[in-house]
């Protein structure tokens, strides 16, 4: 029997974001997946070349829009690592904080994308009502909603005030008993078990050799962590444990979400109550010495990389971003394979895949082996000649 | 006599067309009342009613599904957003009407127009003000359920005839959908029938017992066609004084479920199903097709509690609804009060099942189009046929004493 190619995306509604997912489908069958991404390309990593390192840290955050404050952090701590610079640990310690915020926002968001993937709207509409509850937290901190403005290079721009830690600790413990509510109807549910259990399927092995990180790793019961093997900000002291699943499906994705949430829950009500009481802050230099860092972080959607490289200037000469959905997209071609249409929203969506944060552009001339990027003028040069050429 | 006169010389011009004069001239004897029947067709309970209740149906199901859900629904246009279904098809009728290259224009065009009429068809065997709809004939129940099977076709042809990825998988979605809800939902609505035919077959039992005995004549024993008329239904349901929903609990869950499916809501909306497939079948739709598609969906949404309320619930017939009614006319049904009250009680059973409905699609996630398929041959049709079952071990024990009393009440006349 033939098959057929249906395209999901660069425009489609499961898709939040552009990428394109050709699927070919026999019947109800997924034979093949081939993803192909690129559509959301917006240069930040060159831009990011041509300012200071302190406006770099605003650029940056504009990578994504949930996951900001992981990017600045992940950035900034680089710069302090090669201005071989001590942060104060309140400083540290608020910024460890808002992390947790975030996560905590982040894969709430996510808990309602894959209930609306599932055609569960109820919980779509019961879990984002939830998450205003840690946005609400936020902007009482940072005084911003989505892009907080927090890190700085040497510590963070803004205080707990001592009248916030108990209305944010109050406030957790209301968001555990929401999450262990969530918890219990993912689990009782039958319906949404019938949708997530054995779909989506990634073994151990298999996870480990397409470099698969974060929840989609922790859930086919590998245990990796940023937090626990490469510590940074103030997660060497605080105690949490790495939760991991067995069953390598989409519903360990969701297990494993929903318990790390109520691992930040306790996280930030640990470093509530151990507020170091020393500065927030650490005036630095602007330039920085010559040298190049590879930063790392566990982001709500897994590790990401920074690699920075100085020379001696204010500006950065290189900054590379590696986003946890970049590497997560061969697992994506391979869950795909062998699973039902239907199937295929919800499994995308498990790795909670950030697109505006993935999108690269490179040049690369296969006969030659070479590759080269270009500037946005000569980039602006060759589309006009290329139109002229070909015309339309 | 100069009718007569006017048909013998027509008869004699035309020898050739007999049989069609003949047709015209009983079909213009009949007695046709042709002011009330147009009234009964296009205003009252016809398209203008089920029309208007069924926008508001709409309404009423968004605002309880978005208060479920802890949003407020719609809100803007007119009182809390009642006005909203309506804006929405005035809104579609105004936009551009999309056509694809490669599409069959013709055909798509006139898919809407069918699944509308079908859909206001259908709903003219409804029950409203009286134990009849205003179509109404023996083994009506039948002619319905294969209308209903038509409408679906109506769907399957929108998505064939859109030549389009999408709309094909949803195409073939609706129709293994169809082999799933299809059996049980007329495994379910022969249940009321079953008990129909047993208890008016319970008199004549008697009654050829008598006959026997006492050589009175019997009187007519209930055919199939009789049975499998809603109008008989929803009548035996009145006379008997329970709804059928207390004697086949099972069959109405099976028969909410099934039109659940057959109108594509949530967990069954998987031809529509917009995070895999778009739209499905309607992804190609738009514009004045899209509401003339939403009206049929509307009008088919009244259908089902329609006829879940005439087949379970006793449709118009409740407490207070034999208000100054005398025999003859408790069958009729009476102008006005008793058809003002019937109206009432009609549309309180079909917004209680509405409500049913619209809780339901809140509390699951979406299936996939195997699961149910499996689902519905392995748990629902075993479940109606064990109603049925149930039912039959009850009327051979006779656990409702229809019987007892019958033999009774007979006994006590002749012995009077």
């Amino acid at each position: 029997m033939s098959t057929v190619k249906i395209p999901i995306g660069p425009q489609h509604p499961a898709l939040k974001e552009p990428v394109n997912f050709t699927v070919e489908v026999d019947g109800e069958q997924v034979v093949d997946a081939k993803v192909r991404i690129g559509y959301n390309h917006r240069g930040i990593e060159k831009a990011a070349e041509l300012r200071t390192y302190v406006r770099d840290i605003y650029l940056l955050e504009r990578v994504c829009g949930i996951c900001s404050h992981s990017h600045t952090t992940t950035f900034v701590q680089g710069v302090e690592e090669l201005l071989d610079e001590e942060v104060p640990r309140r400083g540290l310690y608020i910024r460890t904080i808002v992390c947790e915020l975030e996560r905590l926002h982040s894969h709430m968001l996510w808990l309602g994308v894959a209930g609306h993937e599932i055609g569960f709207d109820t919980l779509l509409h019961y879990t984002w009502r939830d998450r205003e509850l840690v946005m609400d937290f936020l902007e009482m901190i940072s005084g911003n909603r989505v892009n907080y403005a927090m890190n700085t290079i040497g510590g963070v721009r803004r205080d707990i005030s001592k009248e916030n830690i108990p209305k944010i600790k109050k406030g957790m413990d209301i968001f555990r008993e929401r999450l262990n509510y969530y918890l219990k109807l993912c689990i009782n549910e039958p319906t949404v078990l019938k949708r997530t259990q054995g779909i989506g399927v990634l073994p151990p092995d298999i996870a480990r050799k397409l470099g698969a990180v974060g929840p989609t790793l922790r859930a086919s019961g590998i245990n990796m962590d940023c937090r626990k093997d490469d510590p940074n900000a103030a997660y060497d002291e605080v105690p949490f444990d790495v939760v991991t699943w067995d069953t390598c499906d989409v519903f360990g994705r969701v297990a494993v979400r929903i318990l790390e949430m109520v691992q930040s829950c306790n996280m930030i009500q640990w470093l509530l109550d151990h507020l170091p009481k020393d500065e927030i802050r650490l005036k630095l230099k602007r330039r920085v010495p010559e040298g190049e860092v590879l930063s790392r972080y566990e982001a709500p959607r897994g590790e990401l990389i920074h690699y920075i490289k100085s020379n001696g200037s204010d500006k950065p000469e290189r900054v590379k971003i590696r986003t946890p959905t970049l590497a997560n997209w061969p697992s994506v071609e391979y869950m795909l394979k062998g699973g039902y249409i239907a199937d295929v929203p919800i499994t995308i969506a498990s790795i909670d895949p950030c697109l505006s944060c993935t999108d690269r552009i490179t040049f690369v001339n296969t006969e030659k082996e070479k590759t080269w990027t270009m500037d946005l003028e000569s980039l602006r040069r060759y589309g006009i000649e290329f139109y002229k050429k070909n015309g339309r | 006599m100069a009718v007569d006169l006017f048909w013998y010389i027509i008869l004699y011009l035309f020898p050739q067309y007999s049989n069609l004069i003949t047709l015209i001239q009983y079909l213009l004897q009949q007695q046709v009342n042709l002011p009330l029947d147009l009234f009964k067709i296009l205003i009252f309970p016809g398209i203008l009613f089920v029309s208007v209740v069924s926008l508001f149906a709409e309404w009423y199901d968004r605002k309880i599904y978005a208060r479920l859900q802890n949003r407020v629904g719609p809100f803007h246009t007119g009182y809390h957003g009642i006005l909203q279904p309506l804006a929405d098809i005035i809104k579609l009728l105004a936009k551009e009407d999309i056509v694809h290259k490669g599409a069959e224009a013709r055909s798509l065009a006139a898919t809407p127009i069918f699944a509308l009429t079908l859909s206001l068809v259908m709903l003219m065997f409804i029950p409203v003000y009286r134990s009849a709809g205003i179509i109404s004939f023996e083994g009506d129940l039948i002619v319905l359920l294969f209308l209903s099977t038509i409408y679906v076709l109506a769907i399957i042809l929108t998505g064939w005839f859109s030549i389009d990825r999408f709309s094909e998988v949803g195409t073939a979605r609706a129709g293994m959908q169809l082999i799933a809800y299809e059996i049980p939902l007329v495994l379910s609505t022969l249940t009321p029938a079953i008990i129909v035919a047993y208890y008016y077959s319970v008199p004549v039992q008697v009654n050829n017992l008598l006959n026997t005995v006492l050589g009175i004549a019997p009187i007519t024993t209930p055919t199939i066609f009789s049975v499998l008329t809603i109008a008989n239904i929803t009548q035996a349901q009145q006379t008997i004084g329970i709804p059928f929903i207390l004697v086949a609990p099972i069959s109405f869950a099976v028969l909410i479920i099934s039109q659940m499916a057959e109108l594509e809501k949530v967990p069954f909306d998987i031809p529509e199903a917009h995070t895999e497939i778009v739209a499905g079948w309607q992804t190609e739709i738009s514009g004045r097709k899209l509401a003339l598609f939403r009206l049929a969906n509307d009008l088919e949404y009244l259908w089902a509690a329609g006829l879940a309320a005439a087949l379970f619930l006793g449709g118009p017939w409740g407490p207070g609804s034999e208000i100054g009614l005398t025999t003859i006319e408790r069958i009729m049904g009476a102008f006005p009060l008793g058809y003002i009250i019937g109206t009432i009680w009609f549309l309180i059973k079909v917004f209680a099942i509405i409500f049913l409905i619209a809780n339901l699609r809140t509390l699951f996630a979406r299936f996939r189009i195997d699961q149910v398929v499996r689902g519905s041959w392995k748990y629902l049709i075993p479940l109606a046929f064990l109603n049925i079952l149930i039912l039959q071990l009850v009327f051979y024990f006779d656990l409702f004493k229809w019987q007892a009393t019958y033999n009774l009440l007979i006994w006590i006349t002749l012995l009077i």
